[in-house]
This record gives structure tokens, C-alpha cells and sequence, in this order.
């Protein structure tokens, strides 16, 4: 479990900053970054992983900080707002090399012809 | 005005690149500056990521660092690949804005 951990997330070190980071921020933010990251660990491939959890962390401590409240961050679709960030690390995401997999396919098979 | 987002889109790359063009900025301030135009609907988390996709790009130099108020920022500057796309977006914006007046008005 140890290895898989490290494998995902890299540093652990890191990870566990991550952690109390999101600890710190005043409610609803830490409450609704801890379902998101939930959500995204459906995805979690590579150590880049951290990287998109610690972006959409800077994006809730400058918001915290400027009181922009959460339904202002994320829109009207959490999904959405995930897979939007997500969509931007490609290569540490399950879900968004499966994407980028089918689009592939099917422009192949569409070369094909 | 609201209900722009499908049509926003494609060009909101170009007007954030246009705002940052003008001067090192954050996050925050950006989407506040889009509300004042009348860019309602835009929430901050849509300004985020099209920001994560010009940096990823390489098109902005991005510095996190500790503002006067407030915790640490992200600020954002132009770099010579931003400024290169900028104009290629409004090269096609003018084609597009041309062509869009011809249709209605035809």
C-alpha cells in the first residue's frame, strides 16, 4: 500500500503538507477541496497527481483569502470543475489518458479509411 | 449579460491574454475585471483553468509569491510566445468578427 501511495503521489512529504494545507483554510473551503480530492483520486495515475491537487489549493487559498465564495470557484458543476482542471495534467490522470486514448483510436480508424 | 459561456468559449483565452498584456496580474483580479466588462457568469475557477492552460502552453511566466494582503499568489505576466499568440488570436478574431457581420447582414 506503502509502494502504491508513493507511487502516486511521489513525495510523501509533500502529500502530508498537502493535507494540513487543506486542514488550514476555513470552512466550506477545506470541506469541499477534501470531496473534490475524494473524487479525484478515481483518477490518480502518476505523481503529477500532486500537482493538480496543489493547484486547485492555491485556487482555494487565493480565494479563501479574497472571500470569494465556493459555489463562485467552481461554478454550478463540481464534476466539471474537476475534469477541467484535471484535463490539464493529462498524463497523471487515469481518466484524462483514457480520454485522450478514445480520441486517438477513433482519429486513427478515421485515418484508416 | 448572462448566458454567454458556449459562445464565450474560444475567445476567453484572448481576452485574458489581452488583460495580462497590459500589466502583471492575479487570479482574483482578472475575474473582477470581467465581471466590470459584464462577463457576469464567469467564475473564478474558469479563469483558473484557462490560466493553467496558457501556462501550460508556455505562454505566461508565472511567479507564486506573498502579496502585501493576503497569502500567496500566483501573478501572471506575458511572455514573448504569449505575445505572439495574442496577435494570432486577433488576427482571427477580426476575420471571424468580419465574417459574422457579413452573415447578418446578407
Amino acid at each position: 500500500m506503502a509502494n502504491i501511495l508513493q507511487k502516486l503521489i511521489g513525495d510523501k512529504k509533500r502529500y502530508h503538507q498537502f493535507q494540513r494545507d487543506v486542514a488550514a483554510l476555513p470552512q466550506p473551503y477545506a470541506a469541499t477541496l477534501q470531496a473534490l480530492e475524494k473524487y479525484m483520486w478515481n483518477f490518480a495515475k502518476g505523481e503529477g497527481f500532486l500537482d493538480a491537487l496543489e493547484a486547485i489549493l492555491h485556487l482555494f487559498e487565493e480565494s479563501a483569502a479574497d472571500q470569494v465564495p465556493v459555489a463562485q470557484i467552481i461554478g454550478d458543476d463540481p464534476v466539471k470543475f474537476c475534469d477541467a482542471i484535471m484535463a490539464q495534467y493529462p498524463n497523471d490522470l487515469w481518466l484524462i489518458t483514457y480520454q485522450n486514448r478514445l480520441r486517438q483510436r477513433v482519429a486513427a480508424i478515421e485515418n484508416q479509411q | 449579460m448572462q448566458g454567454l459561456t458556449e459562445l464565450l468559449k474560444g475567445s476567453l483565452e484572448g481576452i485574458v491574454l489581452q488583460h495580462i498584456s497590459r500589466g502583471e496580474t492575479y487570479g482574483y483580479e482578472i475575474t473582477h475585471y470581467l465581471s466590470e466588462l459584464g462577463f457576469d457568469d464567469i467564475v473564478e475557477g474558469t479563469v483558473y483553468t484557462v490560466l493553467l492552460r496558457l501556462e501550460k502552453k508556455g505562454l505566461l511566466t508565472v511567479e507564486r509569491r506573498k502579496s502585501a494582503v493576503g497569502p500567496q499568489r500566483k501573478f501572471y505576466q506575458l511572455n514573448a510566445a504569449g505575445e505572439a499568440y495574442l496577435q494570432d488570436f486577433w488576427t482571427k478574431w477580426d476575420f471571424l468578427a468580419q465574417k459574422m457581420t457579413q452573415l447578418k447582414e446578407r
